[in-house]
């Protein structure tokens, strides 16, 4: 178990869930060690395991939500990175920056009401064959908030298709009981994706909800918790090397 | 009519700055207009809700309402109107605006 299980959480101006994902590792779960990676560094330092892109709203959300924040230096790193199969955790500004940057498929837009919504949701778990929701059981139905103005996921048919084929649906917007109806998805989102994974070994995923804010019962939900668990069992496994290959 | 008017400058207070530049400026910088609008085929939620508002009104018959975004900018003089072109159309594609969900449209004014 000497494995990294060391996580870097990014900063940019107007991130503001970064100290709460680093809080959620190292301190509620205690599983291993959080450092805080500055929007200007230019490197990812070594030891680093996983890369978590927060969620707030860098630059101010100027131009489009993430925008801005694919041009800052440390973003360069997290590309490299993640190519080189590292795990990248994109989480609501996080994944709409992941989404910007090109290294997850789609868009995020404005939520379907045009409120901004704040509240826990449902989500089924579609796939347990990643490094990020491996302590689930296929089909669990977690609570896991969500708080977002623009996280209506959109994308052409083609990449729906070629994500539900690769079964890169991770998370989907769902009803308590876990069937996923048109309205179980408040903000709209095509197909309900609350979550997808990418990248060459299945490495990166971008979600809306936050699963660094559900890691404890006196924080109302632990549905997050797994995920960090998964992560940290990816880790120690992988060692340096992630291993989870799917073509 | 800016000769005229009370110098604050010295006082620590440029306001007049904007216009003296304009004023002496002889040479004329490409000017572009980019607008850029939600695609036809995604839900543009804020158009749709602004439609609501003009039904409400009373301007039944108005449809397909979508709101964008409107970009202006000055290019250096060495660029003509089709290098402009050009090199916004770059600028569109890598920054302005978000090929998933966004289309643009380039207009050159100077």
């Amino acid at each position: 178990m000497n494995s990294p299980l060391k996580i870097g959480v990014v900063m940019f101006p107007g991130s503001n869930c970064d100290r709460d994902a680093a809080c959620a590792w190292a301190d509620d779960l205690g599983l291993g060690e959080s450092v805080f990676l500055w929007h200007t560094e230019t490197a990812i330092p070594a030891g680093i395991g996983a890369v978590v892109v927060p969620g707030g709203f860098s630059y101010g959300d100027a131009l489009r939500a993430g925008a801005i924040a694919c041009f800052a230096p440390i973003m360069t790193e997290v590309a490299a990175f993640a190519k080189d199969g590292g795990f990248v955790l994109g989480i609501c500004n996080g994944f709409q920056v992941l989404c910007e940057s090109g290294l997850l498929p789609g868009a995020l837009v404005r939520n379907e009401q045009m409120r901004f919504l704040c509240r826990p949701v449902n989500l089924r778990v579609e796939t347990t064959d990643s490094p990020f929701t491996n302590r689930y059981t296929p089909g669990e139905v977690v609570s896991i908030p969500v708080a977002h103005g623009e996280g209506r996921y959109v994308c052409s048919p083609e990449t729906l298709a070629e994500l539900h084929r690769t079964e890169s649906v991770l998370f989907r917007y769902c009803e308590p009981d876990g069937t996923v109806g048109e309205k179980s998805a408040a903000n709209g989102s095509q197909d309900n994706i609350a979550g997808i994974i990418g990248g060459v070994r299945r490495n990166i995923l971008g979600m809306m909800p936050h699963p660094e804010r559900a890691v404890l019962p006196r924080l109302g939900s632990e549905g997050g918790a797994k995920l960090w668990y998964s992560l940290r069992e990816s880790l120690a496994i992988a060692g340096a090397e992630p291993v989870f290959v799917i073509a | 009519m800016y000769e005229n008017a009370p110098c604050l400058v010295g006082r620590g207070i440029a306001l007049l700055d904007t216009p003296r530049i304009a004023w002496h400026n002889k040479t004329v910088m490409p000017k572009v207009i980019i607008h850029v609008l939600p695609k036809p085929t995604i839900l543009d939620a804020q158009g749709r809700t602004v439609q609501n508002a003009l039904h409400s009104l009373g301007f039944g018959g108005v449809e397909n309402v979508r709101i964008g975004r409107s970009i202006e900018l000055n290019l250096p003089e060495s660029f003509t109107a089709e290098t402009a072109t050009q090199a916004v159309a770059t600028m569109c594609d890598k920054l302005l605006a978000n090929p998933v969900t966004e289309d643009y449209r380039i207009e050159v004014a100077a």
